[in-house]
């Protein structure tokens, strides 16, 4: 791609015919400086980054005066940060659907910008559209309308405000087939309108206790008025993401037994820990996301009893092993502060800044005991309100606020700051209570001494699991996963029947009931299988899933694709070139 | 490719904090026998290259990554193909925010250099940073795309050394078209 490099080139026609007709992408229209013209010029692309847009000043401007820059432009096809959905691709296959994901370094693809967490700015946003909008703003109504051309629908102008100040991966826009309805007194929910009263159901009342849960730690008010969720098409690719007033979520959270919404519980965690007291770059990612994963289990603790946090930080451990067998114990990005210079910010996401960061907050809590620690975060959360900050300065604040008390502050001395920071690996495992996950992992060695016929004794009956949350039934068949193979179709059906994991909706543990099924080759979760992919685009579930169906029966996985090959967002379509069967579809299908 | 050193020429400033690194250059491992050759020649070509080096300099005194100068530049990975990647090279030869050169004589015991310590933008935010930011877009379903624009109130934060404001974009580009 060539990307030149040029000044406004203002009443020179030919090179602008010429530009516009060389590159398709060009899109700055104009800019002005406090109204007036401004030399600007946009520079070489810098992989990851982009190309740097420079605004060319007359005069310097003295210190603490402002400059307003006006830039008129269009995205261009090559926008990172919107997603553009054909009607085909939503539930009811009516209208076309768009939603913005700027983090990390995406916001730069929708506007010129200081695209960096260590800027925070007061945002307005004005979005005309024919459909409902949102925006990461408190709504400040619908006006001026404008009716189409052409046979086209009218439109729109909805307008936002953000009073808080935010750095730019937080600008958020989504526009759709929406309707929304309550569900707490400050809380909406905003889905397609086919989906909304199960919507509704599902977080109706949760919320408030989330956020007494947290204030109860954090002891500061809710800063952003309304906290809202919107529950995206179901071909989203992924889980939750924390665009203040409207949190961004996977309909795979609703799954009509409320046992999923601890996804809500951490994205709300994002409006102290993230949103408002912020990361100052993508190396101290960790601060975003160790204390946001603290918090949201500091609410199960709240809201369910301690052993229910204690059972998600074994979770967690668990996927941080995953993470870090992934990259390596000796990677670069298995460290807590990672170093991201030349680096793109996406390629070391993983788990690793939200469970070792979440492992070094509850460290802290160990090692100064709780209700020292506990002191502690209300005075971290305040000193960093509205502001932007880096690890060191998390150390200081730590190390200050113990300065007076002998026995805290002869801890942290003789702590080891370094091997927090920049070791890579696993950090030090604490004891957790394991009282809720050895259930599971009892269940799961009857299963195995019952299926392997090393004891038959076992009877396996509704009572074993009528005291499991969701998430300890995915425990224990993920602990089942092991020894899949081994299960004949009869107990796969058994499995099934006899704990209701033929029938839930909860999408976490039917797709890992029906990754039992596809191992053990029982022909009888085929249909569903194929079923619940023309269902869930979320990558999560919908790439193993098709890995598995693909080894027992191709033409069906073949057939499904086709079959909804137009509802998968390209990122999962084309995720899909790993899988043998469906590449050659991929590549005729997608691009 | 192994064992480089970020090299700064620049000594900390009286004020304890440090002052901007004129150049990353890349040296040999300190005791190989390249490292006797290296001259002020082989410094040059890396002049024009503003810190990507240095925003983990001892600000507190305590901080620092360890080891930074034998730091592999190709982490091992563990399942991972050792592949050639463009921004292997960015940092060698990004610009990091020209602007940021605020030229006041180094010698001033009160000069105070801000480094940013985001190495993942261009702009020169610690010369202008924004305050506030008006989107009007409208959208296209139709096009796929959003056009409008955007407002940035940006407050300076030098006695107008800085004559540049630098701001990130991505996939946006220049025209003219003023249709």
């Amino acid at each position: 791609m060539i990307k030149p490099s040029c000044e406004s080139l203002r009443n020179v026609g030919r090179e602008k015919m010429l530009l516009m007709l060389a590159c398709s992408f060009l899109d700055i229209k104009d800019i002005k400086l406090d109204g007036k013209d401004v030399k600007w010029n946009v520079g070489k692309r810098i992989e990851p980054y982009g190309s740097p847009l420079t605004v060319t000043l007359d005069e310097g401007v003295p210190k603490g005066k402002t400059i307003t820059i006006a830039v008129k432009l269009s995205t261009t096809d090559k926008c990172t940060a919107l997603q553009w959905m054909a009607p085909a691709q939503t539930s009811n296959k009516k209208h076309p659907y768009v939603f913005s994901q700027c983090q990390a370094i995406h916001a730069r693809s929708v506007f010129p910008c200081q695209d960096t967490p260590d800027v925070k700015s007061t945002f307005s946003f004005k979005l005309r559209s024919s459909l409902p909008v949102v925006a990461s703003g408190l709504p400040t109504g619908a006006h001026d309308y404008h009716s189409g051309k052409d046979g086209k629908s009218g439109t729109l102008l909805y307008t936002f405000d953000q009073k808080v100040p935010i750095p730019s991966y937080l600008f958020a826009v989504a526009s759709g087939d929406l309707a929304a309805a309550s569900v707490g007194p400050r809380s909406s929910v905003w889905t397609g309108p086919e989906e909304l009263l199960d919507c509704q159901r599902e977080l109706q009342g949760e919320i408030e206790p989330f956020m007494d849960a947290v204030h109860s730690v954090v002891k500061l008010p809710y800063q952003w008025t309304q906290y809202n969720c919107l529950i995206l098409p179901p071909s989203f690719p992924y889980g939750g993401m924390e665009n203040p007033v409207w949190t961004y979520a996977t309909p795979s959270i609703i799954s009509g037994d409320k046992q999923n919404i601890d996804v809500i519980a951490h994205e709300l965690s994002h409006s102290w820990s993230g949103n408002l007291v912020s990361a100052g770059s993508w190396e101290h990612f960790w601060l975003n996301e160790g204390w946001t994963t603290y918090l949201e289990r500091r609410i199960q603790g709240y809201v369910h009893g301690e052993e229910h946090r204690h059972f998600s930080s074994i979770i967690g451990w668990k996927a941080l092993e995953e993470s870090i067998a992934l990259f390596g114990e000796d990677h670069e990005f298995t460290r807590l502060v990672v170093d991201l210079k030349g680096k793109d910010p996406d390629d070391a996401f993983s788990s690793i800044p939200y469970e070792k960061g979440f492992m070094a907050l509850y460290g802290f809590e160990l090692l100064l005991g709780k209700d020292k620690w506990d002191t502690f975060i209300p005075h971290y959360f305040s000193t960093f309100a509205f502001k932007s900050l880096d690890s060191y300065e998390f150390k200081t604040c730590l190390l200050d606020f113990f300065a007076n008390d002998a026995e805290a502050k002869n801890k942290l001395d003789n702590f080891d700051w370094d091997k927090l920071f920049y070791a890579p690996g696993f950090p030090d495992k604490p004891k957790f209570d394991d009282t809720l996950a050895k259930r599971c992992y009892d269940l799961a060695s009857n299963w195995e001494s019952h299926v392997t016929g090393k004891d038959t004794s076992f009877k396996p009956s509704p009572e074993d699991v009528s005291s499991f949350s969701a998430n300890q039934s995915v425990v224990f068949l993920e602990r089942c996963h092991s020894f899949a193979e081994s299960f004949s179709p009869a107990d796969v059906h058994l499995l099934g029947s006899t704990y209701g994991y033929l029938s839930t909706h909860n999408i976490e543990v039917v797709s890992r009931f029906l990754t039992i099924g596809l191992r053990a080759k029982a022909q009888d979760t085929y249909e569903p299988a194929a079923e619940l992919l023309g269902r869930i685009g979320r990558m999560k579930f919908v790439r193993p899933l098709f890995r598995l169906l693909e080894k027992v029966d191709r033409e069906l996985a073949v057939k499904t694709f086709e079959k909804n090959k137009d509802f998968y967002h390209p990122i999962c379509r084309y995720g899909f070139r790993s899988i043998p069967v469906l590449r050659y579809e991929t590549l005729l299908t997608a691009f | 490719m192994e064992g480089r050193l970020a090299v700064s020429l620049r000594a900390p400033l009286s004020s304890g904090r440090w002052g901007r690194c004129l150049c990353r250059a890349q040296l040999p491992r300190p005791g190989s026998a390249a490292a006797l050759q290296t001259t002020k020649a082989q410094l040059r070509p890396f002049r024009s290259c503003y810190s990507t080096a240095l925003p983990n300099t001892p600000r507190l005194g305590i901080l620092s990554f360890p080891n930074l100068a034998q730091r592999s530049r190709f982490p091992p990975r563990a399942r991972g193909i050792l592949r050639p990647s463009p921004r292997l090279f960015a940092t060698n030869t990004m610009h990091r925010a020209p602007a940021a050169m605020v030229t006041k004589p180094m010698t001033d015991p009160n000069i105070e250099i801000r480094t940013p310590r985001d190495p993942n933008t261009l702009s020169n935010y610690h010369n202008f940073l924004c305050k506030h930011t008006a989107t009007d877009f409208e959208i296209d379903f139709e096009k796929r795309l959003l056009h409008g624009g955007v407002e940035l109130v940006l407050e300076s934060l030098t006695e107008g050394e800085s004559k540049e404001v630098i701001l990130d974009t991505r996939y946006v580009n220049p025209s003219n078209d003023q249709a």
